[in-house]
């Protein structure tokens, strides 16, 4: 009950909006009308609420009885029978309330349903004996109207004597000299009565208008209640507005314009028509009222076109018969692979181009009307617009293309988090999404290999620093046996034994930390300008020792001037230092080891070429996984990290490091961006 | 003479008695302790010339009581620590520590520190303090320009003339980093044409005869891919 309530709520609240502003408009438009009317008389508007024989309505009433009786007899030849009987009826309809007598002694035309007494209207200046109960009386005796009132002549010139602007339309054009043998007198009963034979408008009038000053006061103060009450509930009443926007906004904008259209045409014309020709007030209440309903219909149409554009705003224009047929041949299209889609659209904006074209043709050829004309515009109109949408469509859809392969450049660099947005009801939306699928998969897997890699280098970095501790133990006790005399010969061998595994340890532990560090980025770095070629100098000369006992030969090619590159020189020394051990390890005796090093523009390379002393039966990238051993049996001293360290701080010092295996030749190369002397 | 007193301080008792035995049998009196705190108390009781001492420790890490102890007391002290960073070493001796050795350390090498250091507290702070203009100097090294020798924590060194020569010169500029070719036209006073190694060999006898450990100088270093200088101690 109580949701039904509020579910009705915005109903109840637009409606009474609906009836205020509705009732609001027919009083304005009947005010209106009455005031059109009577040209203008304001006092018009105060009939129902005066005594009706003091009312306009009244005097109206009877200036149009006057009227009619006048024309009839100042001009009898100008009506004939018909019109001239239909004038009767229409005063002999009054019966009791209306007593004339109107005569032209020029032809001898007399008209008449009271004979008053000839002296009394031969006088001209004395007021005309009247039946009893007939006080009031219009007379023209061959000179001029008297409105004669309880014997009182009234004067209807006077602008308080509302009569102004009651006389408009009865100006007769005839000389003064024919007029002065016509005589008309009119005379209205005091307590207007029943026509039981027929509808007496004196009566009709009297009762209509003793209601319908009430009537409307009482519409007023509903309209009004209505309004506060509407007022009040703006909010719903907004509401139950955006749902007839949202009902009006499914209607397509030809409809709506076309709707337009006729409804000014056809209500507007209707109000319009009903507007003319008319002379008392009274008459016109039911045209009035049914021009009103037109009008108020025409207000509310449009009002619904308003709240429509106000609320849909741009779909108000954007939903209309050609884009809801292109969303339909969208959504029909779609069934089609991409190719396929796209070339079917081409053709088919071909074909469509084609019959429209043709029948804009035929009716320029055809018919010769404006309206034809106009309708083979539309249509030329129609088909420019569809060549418009084409390329509109087309131009995104490259567009949308050309993001799409900026996108899987950008994904092929490394960019895993932004996203590829285009529109959902893009042509290429699908691949979109997919692309973005990929991407986000992509982005997954690699951060949880990055995740679990960095939770591997932790570990090594707290783990060999925990086995720091125990080692430092185990040599400082090795070492204090190694000093302690008289013991067995074979128990100092062993002891030899547990001295150099235990410094073999020391040195793994290190290397795994040195790596550890480096790899996750933890490397205290001091970055410097330093000359390669002395580095690579320094390091051999350094070396020299147990390169001259290895009987290796080294051909050293170096350039005598200096090579600038920024780096770390510790770090790179100990690249090099490892390099060359590794050397000195796993070089065929006798061979000859190359040391070059080489300038370009803006590159130096260092090269280390020797010849294996093994056959090297992995790949460049298995011999630069941690751990991996040239000989693969891990039999020879080293922790097996010298590669993979000469490797990573090449890199964290901000070289390239790449290896490269040929047959027996195993040759690295570092490169580094060289910097200008200066 | 007074048996000199050294006090070990590391929270792993093993490595405290390993080191005890080592100094026992070099003739030293050691006194232990497992935590900063007690080493603070056995530095403010006892009288001591030497603390070797950890870092990593429970209730009072090594580099605080280093400070602690610097307040009061000029003893030196060995930090004996598992951190290898360059970074740790500068820290430590930038707290006031004399030398710093990394875990698992050589007994040889701790012991020649050990013996260095006592040598230069006990006998060389007069020397220190005298400071004569014809004497180069930098941390334990000692270079006599009037008679061309040089110490190292008293020591004599024996170098030959060369040696003698690439010394002078660095020491006359510490800290400053000189090219072998600048070093070769200098000593050998010819035009320097490939002297990388000429020079390197020099040097590594240098540091054979003066570095407690070669392979770490403390004093006499190669800046990889500039030079070689002597460290401004």
């Amino acid at each position: 009950m109580d949701t039904k309530l509020k579910k009705s709520k915005p109903l109840t609240a637009w409606l009474c909006f609906f009836l205020a502003v509705s009732i609001m408009l027919g009083l304005l438009i009947t005010v209106f009308a009455g005031l059109g009317y009577s040209g203008g008389n304001w006092e018009v508007l105060k009939a129902p609420f005066t005594d009706y024989n003091n009312s306009t309505a009244f005097k109206q009433r009877t200036a149009d009885y006057y009227g009619r009786l006048f024309s009839l007899v100042a001009d009898p030849s100008a009506h004939d029978d018909d019109t001239m009987e239909t004038t009767k009826g229409f005063l002999d309809n009054e019966g009791e309330n209306l007593k004339y007598y109107a005569v032209n002694k020029n032809n001898n035309f007399l008209v008449q349903n009271i004979t008053p007494e000839p002296s009394s209207l031969s006088d001209s200046g004395k007021t005309p004996a009247l039946p009893a109960g007939y006080s009031y009386c219009w007379y023209f005796d061959g000179e001029k109207l008297r409105v004669i009132d309880h014997g009182k002549p009234i004067d209807i010139q006077r602008l308080d004597s509302g009569y102004q602007r009651i006389f408009h339309g009865y100006i007769y054009d005839l000389t003064p000299k024919y007029l002065s043998n016509v005589q008309v007198l009119l005379a209205v009963r005091d307590n207007l009565v029943e026509n039981p034979y027929a509808h007496s408008k004196y009566y009709g009038d009297q009762q209509f208008l003793s209601i319908i000053g009430w009537i409307y006061t009482g519409f007023l103060v509903l309209g009004l209640l209505l309004l506060v009450f509407a007022i009040i509930n703006r909010p719903s009443k907004r509401e139950f507005d955006r749902k007839l926007a949202s009902w009006m906004g499914r209607m397509w904008l030809e409809v709506k314009l076309l709707l337009s259209l006729l409804v000014l045409m056809f209500f507007g014309g209707f109000a319009f028509n009903y507007y003319t020709g008319w002379r008392v007030p009274v008459d016109q209440v039911l045209g009035v009222a049914f021009a009103s309903c037109m009008i108020i219909a025409c207000f509310w149409w449009f009002y619904l076109i308003l709240i429509d554009l106000i609320v849909n705003g741009k779909n108000f224009f954007t939903h209309n018969a050609i884009n809801s047929l292109l969303t339909r041949y969208r959504k029909y299209e779609k069934g089609y692979p991409w190719q396929k889609l796209m070339l079917k659209r081409a053709y088919m904006l071909v074909g469509v181009e084609a019959v429209l074209a043709l029948i804009s043709v035929i009716f320029v050829l055809t018919g010769s009307s404006g309206g034809t004309l106009l309708l083979a515009f539309l249509i030329a109109g129609a088909g420019i617009y569809l060549i418009y949408r084409y390329l509109k469509r087309y131009t995104e859809t490259v567009s949308d293309l050309g993001k799409l392969m900026d996108h899987i450049e950008l994904i092929k660099n490394g960019d895993m988090s932004t996203r590829l947005e285009v529109t959902e009801d893009a042509d290429i939306y699908p691949a979109v999404q997919n692309l973005n699928y990929i991407q986000e998969g992509m982005g997954i897997a690699v951060a949880e290999k990055m995740k679990s890699e960095r939770m591997k280098i932790d570990l090594i970095t707290n783990v060999s620093h925990d086995l720091k501790t125990p080692l430092t133990s185990i040599i400082s006790y090795v070492d204090l046996l190694n000093k302690e005399d008289g013991l067995p010969e074979h128990v100092n061998d062993y002891i030899k034994i547990l001295a150099q595994k235990s410094e073999h340890l020391k040195n793994l532990i290190q290397d795994l930390f040195d790596l550890s560090k480096a790899s996750s980025n933890n490397l205290a770095l001091d970055m410097e300008k330093i000359d390669l070629a002395r580095l690579v100098k320094q390091a051999l000369a350094d070396m020299e020792e147990p390169i001259t006992a290895s009987g290796l030969t080294f051909r050293i090619n170096i350039p005598d001037e200096p090579v600038y590159i920024t780096s770390d020189g510790k770090k790179l020394y100990r690249v090099l230092e490892n390099l060359i051990v590794n050397t000195l390890k796993y070089s065929l005796s006798g061979s000859r080891v190359f040391v070059d090093l080489t300038v370009s523009s803006k590159e130096v390379t260092a090269t280390i070429k020797n010849t294996a002393n093994y056959e090297m039966t992995f790949d460049e990238d298995e011999i630069l996984q941690r751990f991996a051993r040239g000989d693969q049996s891990r039999s020879s001293e080293g922790s097996g990290l010298g590669l993979s360290i000469a490797q990573t701080f090449t890199e964290v010092c901000g070289g390239k490091f790449s290896i490269k295996i040929d047959g027996d030749l195993f040759k690295v190369e570092l490169r580094f961006e060289t910097v200008p002397e200066n | 003479m007074e048996k000199q007193r050294v006090l070990v301080v590391d929270d792993d008792r093993e490595i405290v008695n390993a080191i005890a035995i080592n100094l026992q049998n070099e003739g030293y009196e050691v006194l232990k302790a497992y935590d900063g705190l007690q080493a603070l108390d056995i530095v403010s009781a006892q009288n001591i010339q030497l603390i070797i001492l950890d870092v990593m420790m429970p209730k009072l890490d090594g580099l605080s009581a280093t400070l602690k102890i610097r307040e009061e007391k000029n003893i030196p002290i060995i930090i004996l620590s598992a951190k290898s960073e360059d970074t740790d070493k500068i820290l430590g001796l930038s707290m006031g520590a004399d030398d710093y050795v990394t875990k698992p350390f050589n007994t040889m090498e701790l012991m020649a520190r050990v013996k260095s250091q006592l040598r230069r507290y006990l006998r060389l702070g007069d020397v220190n303090v005298t400071n004569r203009a014809n004497l180069l100097q930098s941390g334990g090294l000692c270079f006599d320009l009037e008679s061309h020798t040089l110490t190292v924590d008293g020591e004599p060194v024996r170098l030959t003339a060369t040696e003698t020569k690439i010394v002078e010169l660095l020491m006359r500029f510490p800290g400053r980093i000189f090219p072998a070719e600048e070093i070769y036209e200098r000593i050998w006073e010819e035009p320097a044409y490939r002297v990388e190694n000429t020079v390197m060999v020099h040097i590594r006898r240098i540091r054979e005869k003066i570095e407690i450990n070669p392979k770490e100088p403390k004093y006499l270093k190669v800046v990889w891919g500039i030079g070689y200088k002597i460290e401004k101690i």
